[in-house]
């Protein structure tokens, strides 16, 4: 096992750590070495490492690349446990749903000096917006919006009573209980978390609280936090899904609110998409609960945002960019949810 | 003494903006100089107006609670309960505008600002108060209707804090859609 270099209350990983690590967990790629680990930029809910490794196989010298995934070093900053992703990677891959190979869990703090975190194959690709939004490439968004629609409508339709999902996920057992339940962690989050009274809110979760849809299409598996920047495409193919953190089971027309929140109908129209997705998977669109989801997913993303802010102000971590989402989730997010409901 | 602080803040973030931040090209470090970038912005603006928007909101916060008062304690909310409760707590204010309320052995606030957004806090602390006793008073039919006029006012209230709040934050804003003018993209 290699030496830890950094202790945990730092944020860099040893390239020496990550290669002995990866070594153990993948003793058939012969000789593997590691030349980087970096930072992937963005993300509040956790971080995100790339490890550039290279390997012997079959006397050729290969080159891949894993990612790492693990808690801030001040802990976890939303109420779904490190594992919960990752045992929903291994219930989809190989499924209709594509996503990155999960590669290894581990709780061992000595490995990389940080610990939970689990390693997944890098799938090539890019996730970045601005790769879409550039100029003259109107043909590939509407492609890819396309592609989108029909993989949200893979998700929706994944068979999530026999992947194991169960095991771990809560099955609501009613159409109310399809936003409750969820409602519910997250207000006991928020509340848990909070770091100064915001009656804004109050009075959010208190309507959430009151106004939860009274009918879905069905039950679906819900990816949770989707959209622009949360799949990854390849030569105008979408080739992995990604954040699976926030992902439950519940009504399907909630992952609309975020895939519109995060800006999907600037790839395509909200009405071709919905067509789409409809022919695809013969769940109908409901617009109304997606105006609900909207508000939902706003008030989700801003509990999120409190630990973050705990963090900062306690001192497990003086980063500027925890102080940047600290002010700009929750008063963008209440904003939106207030504007959403006509307030 | 000068420059102002405000002018140090102007000039810390042009040189963040057309020095520093050109010049890196690791993704997360270029990332957490931008993120450095939008709070100096934040900074400036709230040097500019937080003393204001804070004295605002207090006030409008004390006017709230005077309107809250007297819807509850009359017919038919007064029959509830849960919003007679709230109407016997000490709003914040009765102590003294500005007042902030404070702890046995809690420090006296160092500064006017500091002080007015004691009293800030305190009263949000009392209108989340407000809103759960609503929220129980609902449970009872025969008063939803005048707790739904009790909601819109404080809805409105609520709208010009967020508007406030938003003129502050908005430079810590991010998108994930096409480029606009009042938002950064999500990427360094």
């Amino acid at each position: 096992m290699a030496a830890v270099t950094e202790n945990a209350s730092t944020t860099k990983l040893s390239p020496e750590a990550v290669q002995a690590y990866l070594q153990h967990v993948l003793p058939e790629l012969e000789d593997l070495a590691v030349s980087r680990v970096w930072r992937n930029v963005g993300g509040m809910s956790r971080e995100t490492w790339f490890a550039d490794a290279s390997w012997q196989l079959n006397g050729v010298r290969t080159e891949g690349r894993y990612t790492i995934r693990v808690d801030h070093p001040g802990g976890s900053v939303i109420p779904v446990a490190l594992w919960w992703e990752y045992r929903v990677l291994e219930a989809l891959y190989g499924s209709a749903v594509p996503v990155a190979r999960p590669v290894a869990y581990e709780n061992d703090l000595s490995w990389i000096g940080r610990a939970p975190f689990y390693v997944r194959e890098t799938v090539p690709g890019t996730a970045s917006p601005s790769e879409l939004y550039a100029p003259g490439r109107e043909d590939l968004r509407r492609d890819i919006g396309a592609q989108f629609a029909r993989l949200l409508a893979s998700v929706h339709t994944f068979e999530w009573q026999h992947s194991g999902l169960t095991d771990f996920m809560p099955v609501p057992t009613s159409a109310v209980e399809c936003a409750t339940l969820e409602l519910r962690r997250w207000r006991d989050h928020y509340r848990a978390h909070a770091v100064d009274p915001q009656p804004v809110m109050a009075e959010l979760f208190s309507y959430l609280e009151q106004h939860p849809p009274a009918e879905v299409s069905q039950i679906s598996l819900v990816w949770g936090d989707v959209g622009v920047g949360n799949f990854i495409f390849d030569q105008g193919r979408i080739v992995a899904l990604t954040d699976w953190e926030q992902s439950h089971l519940g009504d399907p027309m909630k992952d609309w609110a975020s895939a519109l929140w995060r800006s999907v109908d600037a790839l395509l129209p909200a009405e071709e998409l919905f067509e789409i997705y409809t022919e695809a998977c013969g769940i109908p669109v409901d617009t109304d609960a997606i105006q609900y989801y909207f508000a939902f997913y706003d008030a989700e993303c801003v509990s999120t945002s409190h630990p973050v802010t705990s963090q900062f102000l306690d001192g497990r971590t003086a980063e500027a960019t925890f102080a940047r989402l600290a002010l700009g989730i929750p008063f963008y997010c209440q904003d939106h949810a207030f504007r959403t409901l006509g307030w | 003494m000068r420059p102002y602080p405000d002018e140090l803040l102007r000039s810390l973030r042009y040189s963040m903006r057309e020095v520093v931040i050109p010049a890196i090209e690791e993704p997360w470090p270029r990332y957490v100089a931008k993120a450095i970038e939008k709070l100096l912005e934040h900074l400036e603006l709230r040097a500019l107006h937080e003393e204001r928007f804070l004295s605002e909101d207090i006030q409008e916060l004390d006017e709230l609670f005077e309107w809250l008062k007297a819807c509850f304690t009359e017919p038919p909310l007064a029959s509830s309960v849960t919003l007679s409760a709230w109407c016997r707590l000490q709003a914040p204010g009765d102590r003294g505008r500005g007042e902030a309320p404070r702890g046995e052995g809690e420090a006296a606030p160092q500064s006017g600002l500091q002080a007015l957004n004691e009293a800030n806090e305190a009263r949000r602390g009392h209108l989340v108060a407000a809103i759960e006793a609503m929220d129980e008073a609902e449970l009872d039919n025969a008063l939803r209707s005048s707790i739904a006029q009790c909601r819109n006012h404080v809805r409105a209230y609520l709208r010009r804090e967020l508007d406030r709040d938003v003129l502050l934050a908005r430079p810590t804003f991010m998108s994930f859609g096409p480029p606009v003018p009042s938002a950064e993209s999500a990427e360094p």
